[in-house]
């Protein structure tokens, strides 16, 4: 509506509204005079007004303060710049911090939006910027990454890495942290500050609040080159009535909050208002390390001023008696008052840090290789200072069973544990836990008990035993007294066995890589070998070897014990095991003897026995044609009888393990729901089903300690990326797209002329499809909601993207106008459509169509128009030639012969060539090459999935990438034939042990 | 007061022309108001008196560095708190009929409930989009509509609220009232 018209409107409505009602029409009437159209207008407000009900007289605030009550009731996102804001994560004097999403890149950042105040300043903020802008260059791992710093509306705000976690401060609320810890996080600290340093970056604000600890316990730091901003533009502001002398308690003045907290930290150059470098780091850095060992900060004071006043005067108050000299050391030197005694740089305070944490390793090395093979040694000695350490721990373990003090078989905080002690018998350091040995052992228990409480009630925790993404296969075996590990490693399709100690970073190799799997893997229950199954590519059984743990020489079992899917007798005798997926067989370790317990009818099959502690059943995964889930059965060994466990089904099960008192089962496995595999409580025999884990990474195999309080796991984590690799280099391999966990390109990838990616992705929530410049930039969604988009191609033109989605209720071909986003089905089967792709004259689509248990390649025109069947036979997934003379598509003939790869003129009629190229047809993932004379197609061979080249001749295929690694889903060629763009995922996988599930 | 301060400052930033702020400034004060009304519940168990003036007043004092702000902004603050509250309301609309939510919701009781039907919830969203129209060519009218209808506020509060007289509120009013029925009936 126009704004005077409106005001005409408005000025005759309140005139007649002023007259009784009867003169109203008139009045109208008269007025509006020719203009019938605002005569009707105002009759109808008229009308409206005086309605007898109109919605806006209910007032609808009461029902708001109640929706303000749900919290899941989130307001609207809001929109901020490129930023979609999710949610307010905190506030602060140095500005509010939101969620947002980076809609360019659909990724989620730490925003923080700097108060205004700070923005005023102009060349404060130039240089914030410059510094701001250096910070984002530093590149470590402990490092909150800075991905923009930019201006909104005169609002200056910083997009950061978002980091999932809680603040140090936070974590320091909860309990004091161990020394190993506190030296953890320092290290990771100290290495990330001089990673900065390097760049001539400081941090000038390290204090608990900008530290934040993750879930698998590494640290990150946040807001580098922010602090400078507030020093900066407070000091300016003031420039022209104060001197720089004044600087700090002014500025405590103004924003007293902010800097309340912080001054505790600040440096003695820091509060003096001197020029500060690296070295204020270290000194912050100090304090916190201090106040993570002490549990309270070193300098402390009623205000603000006498904070600056104890850190200026105060001599550094002595810490607990338990932490050892070379701590002690190493803090004093980081708190010396004097730059030029401190620590000159954080890497020299790493250093020593790390030092300290080697010896405590090497220690633990040490004492695991003079105890060796002998862990049952009891204590004889009453005198403490000849006791070895294992017997120490024994005593603790014995301690730990008579009263209710947890020693807690973490071995991590065990392993520091005895450190501890040996500190305290070579006069080193007297640990915490050894005051409380020594107060039970006097009587003093009601002590121990208090002390000990708080750490035995904690969180699960997940802790990493190997390297981030080292390949480990999804078979992993624990200890029984949860000091070693043993696993396999992948690499291409050869396989290794290892043996790791959970303590130590380093791992022995056992069984040497060869084209090999290992379906299972057992400890002996003293721990004293490894028991492992092998199946060989070349031999049609699986053997079974046992090894000494320590090294030593394999020697094999058994020539033939089932799937290899094996089960260990709770006092290692004897082995269960399923042949032939029916038969239960029970047998002698060196499978003498063989007993079948139970059998399966024909329709049913068996895997993954588990013998349960007590020896009298055991539990299995059984499916049936009728019901092809899994369910847990329970077979009673003794005499073969079977029952049902009252269970979920499950789509797939990589592991069962028993807990030693038979209370439960942990289960690595995949429910119906989630589709991911993750680690499950399944309380025996209940069948209550509780999950441990609960993230989107999979969590292969489980075995648990003797004493069931840690459980290992295999956790693999998938990401999918596009890549775009020039001539197929693997080495000069682009990533484009940044997201992790969306699955990119997995079910599509297609490139316009212009070399545009049109891809899949979940970024959003949904599976959508996403277009991006070939260099990254760019990144936009092209289709919203749209459920499961798959296959895009893009039409000669570049005017449409053809793809397949199930809006309508069944798959079917839709496009979508890159012009205007605009949207057409285009066809409108009942069955399932697959595989789009467009004639090289743009006119029409080939597709692939099954519906009742028949699929076969139609065409449709580019508008949707006359759909018809293009080839008869079963065939599948068409691929256009470059010059549109050919298709190619996978073809059976008749229902007997094998699938083949079928090249048929784009007019139709029969096939020109039929292809027998397994590979392409396993594949089912194949283009033509550029000069039409071969099909390139995805190949594992070797376990390394590479771009392969099959020419028409039926010459041999030659391989075009030279991954080493990695999964190819999908890729497409640009149309010079130069760069292949794919749909890569990396595939990481890591061993993991689990403590605290209970 | 630092806090506070930077809500202050954004509330400025939007009075003064700045509408981006306004998106940094809703979580802010949406977060308070969710406390509040938190609050609220838990003393007035059973008891739906609540005030809208007071609770939105609460969140005022709590928020806004009093030493900094002309006393104007307060009306501002409203203004901020009424499009909260729209928000919400029309999200609860939005989120109930695309789930077709059981009568018993989880923050309506069974008699709200029949206020807000599904076809209640249809109204909703319609006299939304009308009001976004009516936005383009007479945003007083629709802040008034805001601060009466999804905030609830009385003539009287939203004249203060406004710095206008009374009586032009309810001459606004009128006119909106009944162009926004006639809106969502067409």
């Amino acid at each position: 509506m126009q704004k005077d018209r409106w005001q005409k409107i408005e000025e005759i409505f309140t005139q007649a509204i002023a007259l009784p009602q009867m003169e109203r029409q008139k009045f109208v009437e008269n007025i509006c005079g020719s203009d019938i159209e605002l005569c009707r207008e105002i009759f109808e407000l008229l009308e409206a007004d005086t309605a007898e009900e109109n919605p806006l007289d209910e007032h609808l605030f009461s029902l708001g303060v109640k929706c303000l009550n749900v919290d899941d009731l989130l307001l609207q996102e809001s929109e901020f710049a490129f930023y979609r804001i999710k949610k307010l994560l905190g506030r602060g004097g140095m500005g509010t911090v939101y969620l947002a999403e980076d809609t360019r890149l659909g990724r989620l950042v730490a925003l923080k939006i700097l108060p205004a105040s700070l923005s005023k300043n102009i060349e404060a903020v130039l240089r914030f910027r410059q510094e701001a802008r250096t910070a984002s260059a530093i590149s470590h791992p402990n490092v909150a990454h800075i991905y923009e710093i930019s201006e909104n509306s005169k609002m200056l705000f910083i997009a950061m890495e978002f980091v999932e976690g809680v603040t140090l401060r936070e974590r320091l609320r909860d309990k004091t942290l161990a020394a190993e810890q506190a030296i953890s996080i320092s290290l990771q600290m100290a290495s990330a500050l001089a990673a900065a340093h390097e760049k001539g970056i400081v941090h000038r604000d390290i204090k608990p609040e900008n530290i934040i600890i993750r879930l698998d316990g590494s640290a990150k730091v946040v807001d580098f080159g922010i602090a400078k901003l507030t020093a900066t533009a407070t000091s300016v502001d003031r420039d022209n009535h104060t001197n720089e002398k004044q600087f700090v308690p002014d500025m405590v003045r103004t924003e007293p909050g902010m800097l309340m907290g912080t001054a505790s930290y600040m440096s003695p150059e820091q509060v003096r208002g001197g020029a500060t470098d690296a070295r204020t780091d270290v000194w912050s850095l100090g304090v916190v390390l201090y106040e993570m060992i002490a549990g309270k900060k070193p300098f402390q004071g009623e205000s603000t001023s006498d904070i600056i006043a104890s850190i200026l005067r105060n001599e550094l108050p002595e810490l607990p008696p338990n932490t050892s000299i070379q701590l002690n050391e190493i803090i004093k030197k980081a708190l010396k008052k004097s730059v030029d005694e401190r620590y000159q740089s954080a890497s020299d305070f790493w250093h020593d840090l790390k030092k300290l944490e080697n010896q405590v390793h090497d220690y633990k090395i040490s004492v695991i290789e003079s105890t060796g093979g002998n862990p049952s040694s009891r204590v004889t000695n009453e005198n403490p200072d000849s006791q070895t350490i294992d017997d120490l721990d024994h005593q603790l373990s014995a301690s730990a069973d008579r009263q209710p003090i947890d020693i807690n078989s973490n071995p991590e905080q065990r392993f520091f544990q005895q450190v501890k002690i040996h500190y305290r018998f070579i006069a080193l350091s007297i640990g915490l836990i050894l005051l409380v040995v020594t107060a039970s052992k006097l009587g003093m228990f009601e002590f121990g008990r208090r002390t000990e409480r708080s750490e035995m009630i904690q969180k699960m925790q997940l802790k990493k035993l190997t390297g981030k993404g080292m390949a480990a296969d999804e078979i992993t075996a624990i200890s029984p007294d949860g000091k070693y590990v043993a696993y396999v490693m992948r690499e291409g399709s050869l396989r290794s066995l290892w043996l790791k100690q959970v303590e130590v970073a380093s791992s022995i190799l056992i069984v040497s890589p060869a084209e090999v799997e290992y379906p299972s893997l057992n400890f002996s229950p003293d721990g004293n070998y490894i028991y492992y199954s092998v199946f060989f590519a070349n031999k049609e059984s699986t053997e079974f070897y046992q090894i000494p743990a320590l090294g030593g020489v394999a020697r094999k079992l058994s020539d033939d014990v089932g799937d290899g899917h094996i089960s260990l007798s709770p006092d290692g005798h004897r082995i269960a095991f399923i042949r032939d997926a029916r038969f239960l067989i029970i047998a002698n370790l060196d499978g003498n003897q063989p007993q079948t317990i139970s059998t399966v009818s024909k329709d049913g099959t068996w895997i993954r026995p588990a013998w349960s502690p007590d020896g009298e059943t055991v539990i299995l995964a059984a499916s049936s044609v009728a019901d092809p889930q899994l369910r847990l059965v329970e077979i009673n060994v003794n005499d073969g009888s079977l029952k049902s466990l009252d269970s979920p089904p499950w789509y797939r099960i990589s592991g069962i393990a028993w807990l030693p008192d038979k209370s439960g089962l942990i289960i690595s496995g995949r429910d119906p729901e989630t589709k991911l595999s993750q680690l499950w409580h399944f309380d025996y025999p209940i069948g209550k089903l509780r999950r441990i884990t609960n993230d989107l990474d999979n969590y292969k195999s489980a075995s648990v300690t003797a004493d069931g309080k840690n459980v290992i796991s295999v956790q693999q984590e998938r990401v999918s990326n596009i890549y775009v690799i020039p001539n197929g280099d693997a080495e000069s391999a682009r990533k484009i797209t940044l997201e992790e966990g969306t699955d990119d390109g997995m079910s599509g990838i297609a490139l316009t002329s212009d070399n545009r990616v049109v891809y899949t992705s979940i970024q959003n929530g949904t599976r959508d499809l996403w277009i991006v410049n070939a260099d990254g930039s760019n990144n936009r969604q092209l289709t919203f909601n749209l459920s499961f988009s798959a296959s895009p191609a893009v039409s000669p033109d570049d005017r449409y993207v053809a793809f397949v989605t199930n809006l309508s209720g069944t798959d079917n071909i839709w496009r979508i106008d890159l012009s205007n986003g605009s949207l057409k089905q285009l066809t409108f089967g009942s069955g399932k459509t697959l595989y789009p792709d467009f004639s090289p004259d743009g006119r029409s689509i080939f597709y692939q169509y099954i519906e009742n248990n028949k699929s076969n390649i139609w065409k449709v025109g580019i508008d949707g128009d006359n759909p018809i069947p293009f080839i008869e036979e079963s065939s599948y997934k068409p691929v256009l030639s470059p010059d549109g003379k050919l298709i190619a598509c996978g073809y059976k003939e008749t229902s007997d012969s094998l699938d083949r790869i079928a090249v048929f003129s784009a007019e139709g009629g029969r096939p020109t060539h039929l292809l027998d190229f397994p590979s392409i047809v396993n594949s089912m993932n194949f283009r033509w090459s550029k000069d039409g004379k071969s099909l390139i197609y995805i190949d594992s061979r070797k376990g390394f999935y590479n771009l392969w080249s099959q020419p028409l001749s039926g010459d041999q295929p030659k391989q075009i990438t030279n991954f080493k690694s990695g999964q190819i889903f999908r890729f497409a060629q640009t149309r010079d034939g130069k760069e292949f763009v794919l749909a890569q995922a990396q595939e990481s996988s890591d061993i993991v042990m689990i403590s605290n599930f209970n | 007061m630092t806090e506070n301060n930077e809500i202050t400052e954004l509330l400025i930033q939007w009075k003064n022309g700045n509408e981006p702020a306004i998106e940094l400034l809703l979580p802010l004060v949406e977060k308070e108001l969710r406390q509040i009304a938190h609050r609220q519940m838990r003393r007035e168990r059973g008891d739906h008196t609540l005030q809208t003036t007071a609770l939105i007043n609460e969140a005022y004092i709590k928020l806004i560095d009093q030493t900094q702000v002309q006393w104007q902004n307060r009306a501002h603050f409203f203004g901020i708190s009424a499009i909260i509250m729209r928000r919400i309301l029309i999200n609860y609309a939005r989120d109930r009929r695309a789930k077709k939510r059981a009568a018993s919701a989880e923050c309506i009781n069974i008699d709200e409930a029949i206020v807000f039907t599904e076809e209640k919830s249809q109204q909703l969203i319609d006299l939304d989009e009308a009001l976004k129209r009516l936005e383009v060519f007479d945003k007083m009218k629709s802040r008034i509509v805001e601060m009466r209808f999804f905030s609830g506020m009385s003539i009287e509060e939203t004249a203060e609220a406004l710095t206008i007289a009374p009586a032009t509120v309810s001459h606004h009013w009128r006119l909106a009232r009944a162009w926004l029925k006639k809106e969502i009936d067409a």
